[in-house]
């Protein structure tokens, strides 16, 4: 089985740090930080007194909220729905909103997948720092989860990736704290899949009910009148299909996302009818490929 | 059949609030608390659980509303329930002065001084326009905000201290009613107080009051909670659809059977009072005994006109407690002004709480009647809520006493006071 972040298209953001413009840049799984080669050192002197990094605080704020399920209750639930936070930050510091210093910017980033960083350092999975755990001084806890929300469409549904990833692994190993956060975990897979379901039919009233079945079970949709429409689905599906931006292609519905190698997909899926199941299969090709193909 | 799940329901409910997109935008009126509200009142959710999942949806909403989300955030914060043992209120000494003072913007009708350790209110009515006059009497109507910049005059006692003050209070672009409170406390037995150089004679004539607590009678969670919904749900600026949540969310959860008459009662009393469904028709049920003595009388006009000072502190009533000043009447409604500590009013009208903690406003005379109030002109917020409460209907001219009922959830504060008016009041009952 293919890691969780394979079929994600790696992003970037920029961030003022320093009184310059740094780059941070999520790509297989991970938020590194462009412009600086030692992270871990930018927070040891942070810690002794020293000026605090925003780049470096970011990362940290990623770290504690990246299986936070309160991201799940607070992110998008689609392309339709849409965050303002960028407008509520643009009034300035004073602002609510100061999520990690007056430095984030946070109009959309583009995904840049072509340049190449200048410096690669300062990876934040498996590192161990002193700051990690605790919010910069003067934020509150929401408030930097709610800076890295306001991160650009993409670097935010990243966020939402990693969380969703992390719980999926979770249920998936039996652990305890899945149990517990079932509701929270339940209502994450419903607003998602209400929101997938209802742009897909153009159905915005559509009314849905939802069973959230064990990991490994068989997908179901199923119309039961008009307006209404049952679903069996194990949270897994918005690791596999939601993340990916998957949930409707070609006009249908997705309802599972397999891969064995990353680059070769079969997804699943429902027709119109929420009924008539067809597979489709997709590639990612390296553009050289396509290239040679021209 | 599954068991219910009241973290799920009520997330779920979030869930479809989000999609709507419409719907909780204004705080304290969504239904969604309403939900947590029902959930919590008859045991089926932890409040500190309830309390988390609001927090998450309410901050989702708020991401999602560019023009006001971080005020949202912000009042909800500012009108949390305190935690910890509030502090009741302690003696205070309230003295009528019903008189008319001209202070350095112009005059001012002072009707009361309330002096405690902590804190001096000078109760006032004022005129903001230039060509209007002051006027005795009060508004009964809900207060407008102001329009312009109030009066801070310069308040003073007669053992020589002499301090600033600023109004609290509220008011349409005329007429201004509120309290001018100093920046410290003066003199608890001063004989005087002076407004801008202007000074008050202050006599003590205060109407006594009796003063307990009573214990609820023993009722079923869901329906008491439905009740206190009814007899909240215009000061908390409930919507309709937050009280049919909440009857949907009491029946979900199996407090409450689908087939209740209580869910009719209060539908009925509801409509009786200008809320829920239109036209229950001939085969509405019979309101039980308060609504049929208040409802009896909402048409009449006939209140005698008079002020009376009081000065009665409750104990705490499900660790509410609550101070009355004054009681006014007129022909179209009465009031009464109140502290009350914490400020549940406050709370429950902004901080779309999980728990419903606010205080029903009941009364009832001496001759049978049955009155219901809700607050207006109201300013506070955490520790303590200060403003007026009007009651409807109009106060029995016959009626020659009072009892005020600040009901809680399991409890209720019983003020007693004989309708003696004060003398420069008059009486035109």
């Amino acid at each position: 089985m293919s890691p969780w972040w394979d079929g994600l298209a790696p992003v970037d953001a920029t961030v003022e740090c320093g009184g310059e413009t740094h780059r941070l840049r999520w790509a297989a799984g991970e938020l590194q930080p462009l412009d600086h080669d030692d992270a871990d050192g930018e927070r040891a002197l942070a810690a002794l007194g020293g000026a605090r990094c925003e780049c470096v605080d970011m990362l940290d704020a990623w770290e504690r909220h990246a299986r936070d399920l309160r991201v799940l209750a607070l992110g998008s639930r689609g392309p339709a729905d849409l965050l303002t936070l960028g407008d509520a930050t643009a009034r300035g510091p004073a602002a609510w909103v100061s999520p990690l210093g007056s430095g984030v910017r946070l109009a959309p980033t583009p995904v840049s997948t072509s340049g190449l960083p200048r410096r690669t350092t300062g990876r934040l999975r498996g590192s161990v720092v002193p700051l990690i755990g605790r919010p910069a001084p003067g934020i509150a806890p929401d408030e930097d989860l709610v800076g890295l929300l306001g991160l650009g469409g993409s670097l935010a549904g990243r966020l939402q990736a990693s969380v969703i990833a992390a719980w999926a692994k979770r249920i998936d190993e039996g652990d305890d704290a899945s149990a517990e956060a079932g509701p929270r975990l339940t209502a994450a897979l419903y607003g998602r899949l209400a929101a997938s379901v209802r742009a897909w039919l153009g159905q915005p009233e559509l009314a849905i009910e939802l069973e959230m079945v064990p990991a490994g079970s068989t997908p179901r949709l199923c119309r039961t009148g008009r307006d209404r429409l049952e679903a069996e689905l194990p949270f897994a599906w918005l690791e596999a299909v939601w993340s990916r931006g998957l949930t409707s292609v070609m006009g249908r519905f997705c309802v599972d996302a397999t891969s064995v190698d990353g680059r070769d997909w079969t997804l699943s899926t429902l027709g119109p009818d929420v009924d008539s199941p067809e597979t489709i299969s997709l590639r990612l090709s390296p553009a050289g490929d396509r290239r040679a193909l021209g | 059949m599954s068991e219910f799940d009241s973290e799920l329901y009520l997330r779920l409910f979030g869930e479809r609030t989000l999609a709507d997109g419409s719907d909780g935008r204004r705080p304290g009126a969504s239904p969604f608390g309403s939900v947590a509200q029902a959930l919590v009142a008859v045991g089926a959710i932890d409040e500190q659980l309830a309390e988390g999942v609001l927090d998450e949806y309410h901050l989702a909403d708020a991401l999602r509303s560019p023009s006001d989300h971080p005020s949202q955030v912000r009042l909800r914060r500012r009108h949390r329930y305190p935690s910890g043992t509030p502090t009741p209120l302690g003696p205070r000494r309230v003295v009528a002065c019903n008189r008319q003072v001209q202070i350095s913007t112009g005059p001012v009708d002072v009707r009361y001084v309330s002096f405690t350790d902590e804190a001096t209110r000078v109760a006032v009515t004022f005129s903001m326009g230039a060509q209007a006059g002051p006027r005795l009497g009060r508004r009964f109507a809900p207060a407008m905000p102001p329009t312009g910049r109030p009066p801070q005059p310069t308040l003073a006692d007669d053992s020589g201290t002499s301090v600033g003050s600023h109004f609290v209070g509220g008011g349409s672009g005329e007429t201004w009613d509120g309290h001018f409170l100093a920046t410290q406390p003066l003199a608890l037995d001063t004989a005087w107080i002076e407004l801008d150089g202007e000074r008050i004679e202050l006599v003590d004539v205060v109407s006594p009051a009796d003063v307990s607590v009573e214990r609820l009678p023993e009722q079923d969670p869901a329906v008491r909670h439905l009740w206190r919904l009814v007899t909240t749900e215009r000061q908390h600026m409930t919507s309709a659809q937050s009280t049919e949540a909440a009857i949907d969310t009491l029946v979900a959860c199996g407090a409450l059977d689908p087939g209740d008459p209580a869910i009719g009662e209060t539908q009925a009393a509801r409509e009786a009072i200008g809320h829920g469904p239109m036209g229950s028709g001939p085969g509405a049920p019979q309101l039980p005994d308060p609504w049929h003595s208040l409802l009896a009388r909402r048409a009449l006009a006939d209140g005698p006109t008079g002020r009376l000072t009081v000065s009665a502190v409750t104990p705490p009533i499900d660790g509410v407690s609550v101070a009355l000043t004054t009681l006014e009447s007129a022909p179209d409604g009465w009031m009464i002004t109140a502290e009350v500590t914490p400020d549940v009013v406050a709370h429950m009208a902004f901080a779309q709480a999980a728990r419903h903690r606010g205080l029903a406003w009941w009364a009832r005379d001496d001759r049978g009647n049955h009155y219901l109030g809700e607050s207006r002109s109201w300013s506070g917020g955490g520790d303590l809520g200060t403003g007026d409460i009007a009651f409807w209907p109009t106060l029995d001219p016959q009626a020659t006493e009072l009892v005020v009922m600040p009901t809680a959830e399991t409890k209720r504060a019983v003020i007693r006071l004989p309708l003696v008016w004060d003398a420069a009041s008059g009486r035109a009952g």
